[in-house]
């Protein structure tokens, strides 16, 4: 079982931490914001994604075949794989076969899902992540903390350490002066690789196109210097039509980095061309299952695949945006990872993470298809046997009973204030409650009046009106 | 290919689904796409250079790269957009295809056609190239983006591995939207292999979100709209 909440103060506490989510999640949303309302038919746009991304769903089996066929037409190979561990063997065997000793990857969720470095490493193979973010919390053996910005957490101290005591020289702190040693590292392990991995982030069924979104060159270089090529896609990546295409990468890009398109967009369509001159050889594509099809099959929580990865929840949940990404101890975090997690693992896997969230909305504002991530958040919490949401349950059954009485109402709140007033002591309400002792030490609740609104209102419409006419 | 049972179980829980909308919502509206595509280009910090004399702006690009000599990804291609190019036949063999640019470390420049000279495609030599140029299928004026050309005699790894590019993009290929180039050319106009969209240098901001240029492709990138 994978729990949220005995870790959470240590993140809490952390104060280098609390400081970091707090200026880079401002900028994230601004840059978001800013690009999105240059968009005019932005609610346009994200009505029709939700809608073609539905129609996908409910045919996706027609429409992966379309794009697996236009794949080995020509010449790509298509791995089905239903699990974790098919998706993993093929790649470690497709890696044996070539005797592969490096292979370098552009960021790939899938590949953290799937835990594919780690079959990696099982079969002598060296994984080497390219981008830079991935690079850096691979050297401090971490997974990534967000699936957009995996190192944000990490401050250019952090980083000039680490690339100190890793790239074998003495480096400052200036960006630019690390990244330049990035480079030049990553340079060599493109060069030598002998297989490249990749994700993708929306593949075209009509055309039979992957589509590799990216800012570094590091996909572009994973998937065109080695002589053999691994995407790792998905199942539910799939949409349906080229013409579709621009309206998901405008989602897209808008939505993950505020950007109006990333510096690179790559369209694969299978290996390198007779008439190329470089390229890989080979070409595979592995449609990865991993419990999407089981997903799918509940029509209830199926929009829950709709989702394109793009980060925006993370960025606006007031949960994540205070444990951050670590937190949760999953691949998939915020408020995206609380939907998937559960329905990928098993719900009693993860039993707290549907309760990691205040129910705001915010994720389902943002969504740019849409998905309405609070609903699925109850759906989920309500599917959990009793014993994980005990405290919830009481205090909803308590919550319930006390409003659906207007004169309970009435009456519990009237005792409720006086016995309110008991517990003040120097002006601050200090209810002698142990479970809410820290909790209490920074929150006070103002000092209630004799009378409510709604009897203020009463004895004035008593007096003759007073309405004010 | 592996026949597989996912296809079967996905296709036993379709269920009910919205139909696929007829087409997507229109792009914006944009009356002077060269204009639109210069602006857009820049801001991603792609340095655009609008009918420039071609000898002039690529000297311009090797001085800024420090270097005399330029890696042509499609010599042929560069030519029939006005470019004097001498030789550069192309050959069976793969090859690289370079030129020295006259006067690139002085000023006194000769307008004589640059000679192309060929070498055997090397990956090694590629990885030192300070300066490479490519020619674009089109440009996409909503936001500075250019296609890079099918199937280059020259390669796929040029562009992405010198630190400073330069992409030959004919002006009547710039269209508004990816949506109307799409509509244009539809798939038939895509590469088997691979394409690539590219808009301004390689970027990244995963150091405390401060943005620095050219991490693993081009920090530079130059566009010389051609008429």
């Amino acid at each position: 079982m994978i729990r949220i909440r005995p870790q959470t103060a240590r993140y809490l506490y952390d104060r280098h931490l609390q400081e970091v989510l707090r200026t880079t999640m401002a900028t994230a949303q601004q840059a978001r914001d800013e690009a999105v309302a240059e968009v005019e038919n932005w609610e346009e746009l994200r009505n029709y994604a939700r809608q073609v991304k539905l129609h996908t769903l409910a045919h996706l089996g027609d429409y992966l075949e379309a794009l697996a066929d236009r794949i080995s037409s020509r010449g790509g190979r298509v791995f089905w794989a239903e699990t974790a561990e098919d998706a993993c063997n093929y790649v470690v065997e497709t890696a044996r076969r070539h005797s592969a000793r490096t292979v370098v990857k552009s960021k790939t969720m899938l590949g953290e899902e799937i835990g594919i470095n780690t079959a990696l490493q099982k079969a002598g193979v060296e994984p080497v992540e390219t981008d830079l973010g991935e690079f850096i919390v691979q050297l401090c053996q971490e997974p990534p903390f967000h699936i957009i910005t995996p190192a944000f957490h990490k401050t250019r101290q952090d980083v000039a350490r680490i690339f100190t005591q890793h790239l074998g020289q003495p480096l400052g702190e200036d960006p630019e002066e690390l990244t330049a040693a990035a480079r030049k590292a990553l340079r060599e392990k493109f060069l030598q690789a002998d297989l490249g991995i990749t994700g993708v982030n929306l593949a075209v069924a009509d055309s039979g196109h992957l589509v590799v979104v990216e800012n570094e060159g590091n996909a572009r270089l994973s998937l065109s210097a080695p002589p053999v090529h691994i995407a790792l896609m998905g199942i539910e990546k799939v949409i349906p039509r080229l013409q579709d295409l621009p309206v998901f990468l405008k989602l897209l890009t808008r939505s993950a980095t505020g950007q109006r398109i990333t510096s690179y967009v790559n369209l694969i369509g299978g290996p390198r061309c007779p008439e190329e001159v470089d390229g890989p050889e080979e070409f595979h594509l592995v449609l990865v299952d991993n419990g999407r099809s089981r997903i799918l099959a509940d029509e209830r929580k199926r929009e829950t695949l709709a989702c394109i990865r793009c980060g925006a929840c993370l960025n606006v949940c007031p949960v994540y945006g205070r444990i951050g990404g670590h937190a949760y101890r999953t691949v998939y975090q915020g408020p995206v990872g609380a939907v998937l997690m559960p329905q990928l693992l098993g719900p009693e896997q993860v039993p707290e993470h549907p309760f990691a969230s205040t129910l705001c909305e915010a994720c389902r504002d943002i969504c740019p298809v849409k998905i309405d991530i609070p609903r699925l958040l109850l759906e989920l919490r309500r599917e959990l046997p009793r014993r994980y949401r005990r405290g919830d349950a009481l205090a909803m059954r308590v919550w319930a009973w006390t409003f659906e009485n207007a004169g309970r109402y009435a009456g519990i709140s009237a005792w409720g204030r006086r016995l309110l007033r008991l517990f003040y002591r120097d002006g601050r309400l200090a209810l002698p409650l142990p479970v809410l002792g820290r909790w209490q030490s920074t929150r006070d609740l103002p000092r209630l009046p004799n009378k409510t609104f709604y009897e203020e209102f009463s004895n004035q419409s008593a007096d003759g009106g007073g309405n004010g006419q | 290919m592996k026949q597989s049972v996912i296809p079967a179980k996905l296709r036993r829980s379709a269920g009910s689904a919205p139909p696929l909308p007829v087409e997507p919502p229109a792009g914006p509206d944009i009356a002077d796409p060269v204009e639109r595509f210069c602006r857009e280009a820049e801001q991603a910090q792609a340095r655009v250079r609008l009918r420039p004399d071609p000898l002039e702006a690529l000297r311009e690009a090797a001085v800024s790269a420090g270097t005399d000599t330029i890696y042509w990804q499609d010599p042929a291609a560069a030519s029939a957009l006005g470019i004097p190019l001498a030789g550069g036949e192309s050959s069976a063999e793969p090859s690289l295809f370079y030129s020295a640019v006259p006067g690139a470390q002085d000023s006194e420049a000769p307008s004589a056609p640059l000679e192309v000279r060929r070498r055997p495609y090397d990956r090694r030599v590629i990885s030192q190239v300070r300066l490479s140029v490519a020619t674009a299928r089109a440009g996409i004026a909503e936001t500075g983006t250019v296609l890079e050309s099918t199937l280059p005699p020259g390669g796929r790894l040029l562009p992405i591995l010198a630190p400073h590019h330069v992409v030959l993009l004919p002006e009547n290929e710039i269209y508004p939207t990816l949506g109307h180039y799409l509509q244009a050319w539809g798939a038939e106009s895509l590469a088997p292999g691979s394409n690539l969209f590219m808009t301004g240098p390689s970027r990244t901001a995963d150091i405390e979100k401060v943005l620095i240029l050219g991490v693993h492709g081009p920090h530079r990138l130059w566009i010389f709209i051609l008429s």
